[in-house]
């Protein structure tokens, strides 16, 4: 599950011109230390119900990389 | 989700001898939201989030292309709008509108998301998304083109720009060659919750535009002369009523008949893009 969701942020990283993340901790913060921006976190949360079938901003927003990860165990 | 209108182009329509912009703009944001209400089965007034915050409709980016420019729409002129729907996800909203005539087709697209407004502080709106909504409109599967150009253009990334068959080529660190202040016109700037109106950012900077052009011609004006082909507006900020824009022309370009013009919208007070505008200009249409 984490391999998966690591993947799908580097693909989003990727797209937006964002060279990829070397190592992932669970603190980091989407927006400040990931660089989530508005548009990436819609595709984030897309791809992730895609992929998951969960809705991550059900029980409010997240914003920590290991908030997703909690969320989706 | 599909929506079709008939339109005969009159007196309101039309500006300068030809389509008004400002009303295609105000037009096409109206098909859009109702899309989305059509495709949420709720009216735009009961949207709100989980929080029970009322959602407005946040203009993201507007792209019109067409190989005629507006001065070929004529009063008189039987119109049709036909429009279709599509979202990304629950919050980005791609709609696909064709406005067109016999003898002029302008082929838009639309991106929206939702915002909240934070204690009347139109610089601060917040991302927000409708909640507990019987939503049947189509989900894609992959962010589109225009959402992704949009995010490569915000963060620097994107070098070129196509719009239609024309090209621009884009450098973040171009000094304006020409710049102009804006007052804001509250009644006709501002919308029905006092936010600067999506459809005011092309017509002030149209106005602004018009400036340096009626400059450049000899006794004839810009604005009767050379008219909208294609726009593109990626919209970034908002702001308040008090505010001026200060308008940065980047690039003026011909190529044979047309013009490719790049330009900024900022904030005066703080220096924030409001909005950068692609757009081709090309002669009026002539008459028989």
């Amino acid at each position: 599950m984490q391999e998966k969701l690591i993947e799908i942020i580097q693909k989003i990283r990727t797209e937006s011109g964002l060279p990829e993340i070397t190592e992932f901790k669970e603190e980091m913060s989407l927006k400040d230390d990931l660089d989530i921006d508005s548009i990436s976190m819609a595709q984030l949360i897309a791809e992730i119900d895609q992929n998951f079938k969960v809705d991550i901003n059900a029980a409010g927003p997240v914003q920590t990389f290991g908030e997703i990860l909690s969320r989706l165990k | 989700m599909n929506i079709n209108k008939d339109i005969t182009i009159n007196m309101p329509q039309m500006a300068l001898e030809a389509l008004s912009e400002n009303w295609l703009f105000k037009e096409l944001g109206a098909m859009h939201w109702d899309l989305i209400c059509h495709g949420l089965s709720t009216k735009s007034f009961d949207l709100k989030n989980d929080t029970d915050d009322r959602l407005y409709a946040t203009f993201v980016r507007i792209r019109l292309t067409s190989e005629k420019n507006l001065s070929h729409f004529i009063e008189n002129d039987a119109a049709a709008m036909d429009g279709s729907i599509a979202r990304f996800g629950n919050s980005m909203y791609f709609s696909k509108i064709d406005f067109k005539t016999s003898e002029v087709a302008f082929h838009n697209e639309l991106m929206t998301t939702f915002s909240i407004r934070n204690h009347g502080d139109n610089t601060k709106l917040a991302k927000s998304e409708p909640h507990n909504v019987d939503n049947q409109v189509e989900n894609l599967s992959k962010l589109p083109a225009i959402g992704s150009e949009y995010r490569l253009i915000k963060k620097r990334v994107l070098k070129e720009l196509n719009l239609g068959n024309f090209k621009f080529t884009i450098d973040y660190d171009q000094e304006p060659i020409f710049t102009h202040t804006y007052a804001l016109n509250p009644f006709i700037d501002l919308n029905g919750v006092n936010l600067l109106y999506f459809a005011a950012y092309p017509i002030i900077n149209d106005v602004c535009e018009s400036k340096y052009f009626n400059e450049q011609l000899d006794g004839s004006r810009w604005e009767q002369t050379y008219y909208t082909s294609h726009k593109d507006i990626l919209y970034y900020s908002n702001c308040n009523i008090n505010e001026r824009i200060k308008y940065e022309l980047l690039t003026a370009e011909k190529q044979g008949a047309d013009y490719l013009v790049s330009s900024l919208l900022r904030r005066e007070s703080d220096n924030e893009i409001l909005a950068r505008v692609f757009t081709v200009k090309s002669p009026k249409r002539e008459i028989a």
